[in-house]
């Protein structure tokens, strides 16, 4: 077995398929007061990029009592821009310091011409553009030493350049990178609403043996040019259309590990437990079908 | 079709202008404008670094108003556009683009808060440092301490402005009551900002400390140190204050001359 299978067998046996939650600052204090019953939590990497201070100290204890993963959302993997130094090293610090059991980032781009958006813009779904966001993936995965996974995104445009579907381009992708993927289930269903296709296709579609990790959020749904769209605002529930396809999801990959994701008014931490709760009891469904 | 490099460098002048009429022939429409969907982006660029911004400084959103400060926000962010991808990073340069706007007026003050809350961003996130190890300090003697350089903690900042900053940040920031009036003609302040266990604390420095800390900063010696503060400020307290930075955790280190 090479090195980078090894370490990949032991991120995923390190991930409970069981549900985690997002932490957020505003939930530091009541994690270590109340020790909620999660599997797991997740940060976003460029929340904890301090040297020291709070953040880096409520992470260290609570690390201690949870396994970890860190989220990116800011490294911009398919621009074409060179992959920002100093970004890199701040999350290669991260993955040093608090050995997470996952590290991902997004399939998409934010930045170009040193100009960043701050934003997860979808690629166009080309074959230069899978051979350029994998020879990213792939220096990223050496300068951490470790297999990443990446995650689809929610979008609001296609390009008419785009040459494959988004299924095809995240499996050619994750082909060529030998990465993991992070399947949003969110991201798929407001995609999929917001271009009209079909999402079950894209599920059945995916590349199985990749998926490590799942990811649950809320949805807003606002006006354009009078028609509907979704919007990933990670600011609401879990819609019962997604938690549908979720189901549909782990009925095709196996239990998983989920992550409850609440980002903008962000509820109190019971709420958020009790989102893991239900995707738990999904989750305990299918490992009963399983057995 | 496009190169990659063309398409990202097309969409992204779309959303840094706001005219996506360049990047519409890029994208479907199905429905909804090409234009509208690039501005889908365009507000959410916009919206995320006036948050931000307003997250770092909330004394000046609290003293200027919501209205003008997303105008001021706005203009700031065409001249200095995000060029990171933590956007943490944007307010950076506010404090010079306030200065360089409200040049010559009433509202000159407005950047010198703003350096007094970037200078807070920055000590929040600082590394940390132990408190300076006294055992250690014991095996010299106080003869010796005038050769020591000391080390200030990693999240020590000093801004000097002509106005009273610290407290017109702590009336818009700390306190939750109305805003009282305050005198911008009151005195200046030198305020040094410093993490103290999790905390970020500030304080209004005498000349005699803030000459003795910006010397320690630079690298003088405790005994060359002394001096300057003592050449500004005549009774210049030098054991008092240097016990009081030590158990501030503002001083944090020291070596001998030349070993460092």
């Amino acid at each position: 077995m090479t090195k980078a299978s090894m370490q990949e067998l032991a991120a995923c046996e390190s991930v409970p398929a069981c549900a985690g939650i997002g932490l957020r600052a505003q939930h530091h204090e009541d994690v270590l007061a109340a020790r909620p019953k999660v599997g797991w939590l997740e940060v976003h990497s460029e929340n904890y990029f301090a040297r020291g201070g709070a953040q880096i100290h409520y992470l260290s204890a609570i690390c201690e009592r949870y396994p970890l993963s860190l989220h990116g959302v800011g490294l911009s993997l398919g621009s074409v821009d060179p992959i920002d130094a100093l970004h890199m090293t701040a999350i290669k610090r991260l993955n040093g310091r608090f050995n997470p059991v996952l590290v991902s980032e997004h399939l998409s781009w934010g930045s170009v011409g040193g100009l960043y958006a701050n934003d997860l813009l979808p690629l166009p779904y080309t074959e230069e553009a899978v051979a350029h966001v994998a020879s990213r993936i792939r220096q990223v995965q050496n300068d951490l030493g470790r297999q990443i996974l990446i995650e689809n995104v929610s979008s609001y445009l296609e390009f008419r350049c785009s040459r494959m579907t988004e299924w095809e381009f995240l499996a050619a992708v994750v082909s060529e990178a030998n990465c993991g993927v992070l399947l949003d289930i969110n991201n798929l269903f407001v995609s999929a609403r917001n271009h009209g296709f079909d999402a079950y296709p894209y599920l059945a579609h995916l590349p199985c043996h990749a998926v490590q990790e799942i990811h649950l959020a809320g949805h807003t749904q606002v006006t354009v040019d009078g028609r509907e769209i979704l919007v990933d605002s990670h600011s609401a529930a879990v819609c019962d259309q997604v938690w549908d396809l979720y189901r549909t999801a782990l009925q095709k990959l196996g239990p998983k590990p989920t992550l409850i994701e609440w980002d903008t008014d962000i509820p109190p931490l019971a709420d958020l437990v009790g989102e893991a709760r239900k995707a738990d009891r999904i989750l305990e469904q299918i490992h009963a079908l399983a057995a | 079709m496009p190169s990659l490099h063309e398409l990202q460098h097309t969409v992204m002048a779309a959303i840094v202008s706001g005219d996506a009429e360049c990047a519409a022939p890029l994208l479907w429409g199905k429905g909804i404008t090409p234009e509208s969907r690039i501005g889908i982006y365009a507000n959410n660029c916009r919206v995320n670094f006036i948050e931000t911004l307003q997250r770092t400084f909330p004394a000046i959103h609290r003293l200027v108003g919501d209205d003008y400060f997303r105008q001021c926000a706005r203009a700031y962010q065409r001249l200095f556009f995000s060029s990171s991808g933590d956007l943490q990073n944007v307010g950076c340069q506010f404090s010079q683009y306030l200065s360089v706007l409200h040049a010559g007026t009433r509202f000159q003050y407005l950047a010198d808060v703003a350096r007094v809350e970037w200078a807070y961003q920055e000590a929040l996130i600082a590394a940390d440092h132990p408190s300076l190890d006294l055992e250690r300090l014991r095996r010299w003697s106080p003869d010796e301490y005038e050769y020591l350089q000391v080390a200030l903690h990693p999240s020590v900042r000093l801004v000097d402005s002509p106005y009273p900053v610290l407290q017109i940040w702590q009336e818009n920031c700390v306190s939750s009551n109305a805003a009282s009036s305050i005198d911008l003609d009151s005195g200046a302040n030198r305020v040094l900002l410093a993490r103290y266990q999790l905390q970020v604390k500030l304080w209004a420095l005498d000349t005699g400390d803030a000459v003795f800390l910006r010397a320690l900063g630079a690298g003088r010696t405790l005994g060359a140190a002394v001096v300057e503060a003592q050449e500004a400020a005549e009774n210049f307290p030098a054991g008092d204050s240097l016990r009081k930075w030590i158990g501030s955790c503002v001083i944090v280190d020291f070596q001998p001359e030349g070993l460092r």
